[in-house]
């Protein structure tokens, strides 16, 4: 398998439309990377910028060491797997799988056991008569995945390769990618706007926005410590919750001020709005709807961390209770425990973890402090 | 190498001739000889049928031929002249490999697919046809087209934007379009992904006849032609919806170079400093924000501010007003076009 490792990457297309900016990224060999981001973040532009079926515009791409930026999409030894994929109808399993092979005048013992192989993996042995008319939506994706298995590349790309399958589908072909992953050992690089595919599948994740990387980490750390105000609010389901917060400090120790009231803040965020001269200054508050505690049965709570709320919807999703209300002009959600007897229309009383509280400067979006 | 009779040599020899082919015969008895001829001979015919049915719909595609021309040959190569059909047409910056046509023809049958010239390809995709890839789709195309076709009377330029169509109408083509969408997505997807080349791909609007082929061809070029130009980011262009790009393309290149004059008076550029467009495309593609623009071009406010001043001293727009900004956009595109137009004459 392969490193790659994409040096001040560029994309501008004849138009002026700058669709890649200074995209910097080491991949280590056996990677599970994952790109992530909305519609039209430059995510896929980069992945065609790998795999040579787009020109790059400036900087340098190098699949195990050697530049790569002008060699033709064949010679990468890559493979992908699209979201639009076409089976051939005509075609049994084992051909669909063994075409791209003969296509390339593969010996045909050798297309027979790469094509075996790749079956064993994908669980398709049983299938390799049948043609895709006769296979569930499963099935043939996972001839999809095959037909790049066979041909044994160094780095596989795929380009929100489950957006067509049904939900259910989804969650257990991102099972059986992951587990792919392992069993081949393989470089992956993969494409979604989906940020729960991302979180589960990948061992980093980029996250990108309009043309521009915005933090490259693990799911874990993008997470608890996102880098600026978008990635808090695109990682994380539901999203967190944000709100204006003016604040103030008085004898060394700064308090933020949400609508009427006043909240207290840790030791150390206190220390980082006080270095980065937030005095006086409006701030945005963020904090996880996990972080929004009903007061009654959360043991941290204090009188400065706990706010009044009308709840204005109760969702309960089995495991877990969504709860809606307002607070200081803005729409939040706590994620409670199905126990709770709080509903719809009822005063509930919240205790906000100021630990994990997440502070942004609101002119330039960057995190102050996690 | 066994001696055969003069008919079945002469067939062999036809059908050398006409697929490239060497065929050797065992025949023991002269029932199986005879049964050997008769096989080759329907070989020879089927290969000349196909071959036919290429050359008579690539001169469809390319001119106008009278009806009854277009009736008769149609008939004779058992070609159905009135269904419903959505034309693709592909493009591959190099010549379409081997391997990106022997795709295309198990995609589809082969009596859809037109050759036009080594990097293009078209497709005459019969949306009743149950034998392509997209046979799930095309069962709910023909599902969605018989209720078209009863309601809209077979008229060719019926699409989803008709507004007198009742709503049933109106969801059902939608369902036909986005499958048409799909199915142009799957043939991008699938030459990207396993003939490994770059595509550019332009689909018409669904057309009845047959006769209706050069004019269908003519517009869905045009709409490859007009991405290309204007929307060189995208892989694929509806002729139905070319937005601005098409209104620009359509104008006089004497208004095209008057507007142009107005912009840059006596000194139109003969394009725009690469880095001065990018820092200008970004701050639109920002709507006009300009920490923004600063923010994610890595670059100080003031350098930013520096080179709006710039395009403002040269042209007079000031990019911070939509209306100029949009003058500007406007510019830009048609100095594309007329570069275009230039480096073509």
């Amino acid at each position: 398998m392969a490193s790659l490792s994409l040096k001040g990457i560029e994309k501008i297309y004849a138009n002026g439309f700058h669709a890649v900016k200074d995209f910097n990224l080491e991949i280590a060999d056996k990677e599970f990377i994952i790109f992530v981001g909305p519609s039209g973040c430059g995510k896929s532009t980069t992945l065609r910028m790998i795999a040579g079926l787009e020109d790059i515009s400036g900087g340098t791409l190098e699949i195990d060491g050697k530049k790569m930026n002008d060699v033709e999409p064949k010679d990468r030894d890559i493979a992908m797997v699209f979201q639009n994929y076409a089976l051939y109808p005509h075609m049994t399993v084992y051909d669909n799988m063994a075409f791209g092979l003969k296509l390339r005048k593969m010996p045909k013992d050798e297309i027979d056991k790469k094509v075996h192989n790749a079956a064993k993996i994908l669980d398709l042995e049983h299938l390799l008569d049948r043609k895709p008319a006769a296979l569930s939506g499963g099935q043939r994706q996972r001839v999809a995945m095959g037909r790049a298995i066979v041909r044994n590349p160094k780095v596989f790309l795929m380009d929100e390769p489950l957006s067509n399958l049904d939900a259910k589908l989804r969650v257990q072909m991102r099972i059986e990618i992951s587990k792919l992953h392992n069993d081949l050992g393989a470089t992956m690089i993969y494409v979604t706007h989906d940020q729960t595919e991302a979180m589960t599948l990948g061992t980093r994740i980029v996250v990108m926005k309009d043309g521009v990387v915005q933090q490259v980490d693990t799911p874990q750390n993008l997470y608890n410590a996102p880098c600026n105000l978008f990635v808090a609010g695109f990682i994380g389901s539901p999203q967190m919750n944000f709100m204006d917060a003016a604040v103030k400090v008085e004898n060394g120790k700064a308090t933020l001020t949400v609508g009427d009231h006043v909240l207290n803040v840790t030791a150390d965020k206190s220390k980082a709005l006080i270095d980065g001269g937030y005095d006086g200054k409006t701030v945005i508050l963020g904090i996880r709807p996990e972080d929004v505690h009903d007061a009654a049965d959360f043991q941290g709570a204090d009188k400065e961390s706990v706010i009044e709320a009308t709840i204005k919807v109760y969702e309960l999703l089995g495991a877990e209770v969504y709860l809606y209300y307002d607070f200081g002009g803005a729409q939040m959600t706590a994620r409670v425990n199905p126990r709770t007897q709080l509903r719809t229309g009822d005063k509930a009383v919240f205790a906000l973890d100021m630990d994990k509280i997440h502070l942004f400067d609101k002119e330039t979006e960057l995190t102050i402090c996690n | 190498m066994a001696i055969h009779s003069t008919e079945l040599e002469r067939a062999l020899k036809t059908l050398k001739q006409l697929t490239g082919i060497s065929l050797d015969v065992a025949a023991d008895t002269p029932e199986e000889e005879e049964k050997a001829l008769t096989q080759v001979q329907r070989l020879c015919s089927a290969y000349r049928d196909k071959y036919n049915h290429g050359r008579f719909l690539q001169d469809l595609l390319v001119k106008e031929l009278p009806l009854s021309t277009v009736l008769e040959e149609a008939h004779r190569l058992r070609l159905s002249v009135e269904e419903p059909r959505v034309l693709y047409v592909v493009e591959s910056k190099h010549a379409l490999q081997e391997s990106a046509v022997e795709i295309l023809k198990l995609l589809f049958p082969t009596k859809t697919l037109i050759p036009v010239n080594e990097t293009r390809m078209a497709i005459a995709y019969t949306l009743t046809d149950s034998q392509s890839p997209l046979a799930p789709q095309g069962h709910a195309l023909r599902d969605a087209l018989g209720y078209t076709l009863t309601n809209a009377k077979r008229s060719p330029t019926r699409n989803a934007s008709d507004t007198e169509c009742p709503d049933k109408f109106m969801a059902k083509t939608s369902d036909t379009e986005k499958e048409i969408r799909q199915t142009a997505h799957t043939i991008i997807d699938t030459l990207n992904a396993e003939a490994l080349i770059s595509v550019k791909l332009a689909y018409s609007t669904i057309f009845h006849s047959l006769t209706e082929l050069h004019s269908i061809y003519e517009e869905t070029s045009l709409a490859l032609h007009i991405g290309r130009l204007f929307y060189p980011e995208q892989n694929l262009f509806f002729s139905g919806r070319l937005g601005v790009g098409r209104l620009i393309h359509d104008l006089p290149s004497s208004a095209c170079e008057k507007y142009l004059e107005e912009i840059w008076g006596n000194k139109v550029p003969v394009a725009m400093d690469e880095e001065i467009m990018a820092t200008v495309n970004t701050f639109l593609q920002n709507n006009l924000n300009i920490a923004e623009t600063a923010r994610q071009l890595h670059m100080h406010r003031n350098t930013l501010i520096y080179r709006i001043n710039q395009v403002q001293k040269q042209t007079g727009l000031d990019l911070r007003n939509f209306e100029d900004a949009m003058q500007f956009k406007i510019a830009t595109m048609i100095l594309n076009r007329m570069n275009h137009r230039d480096s073509r004459e």
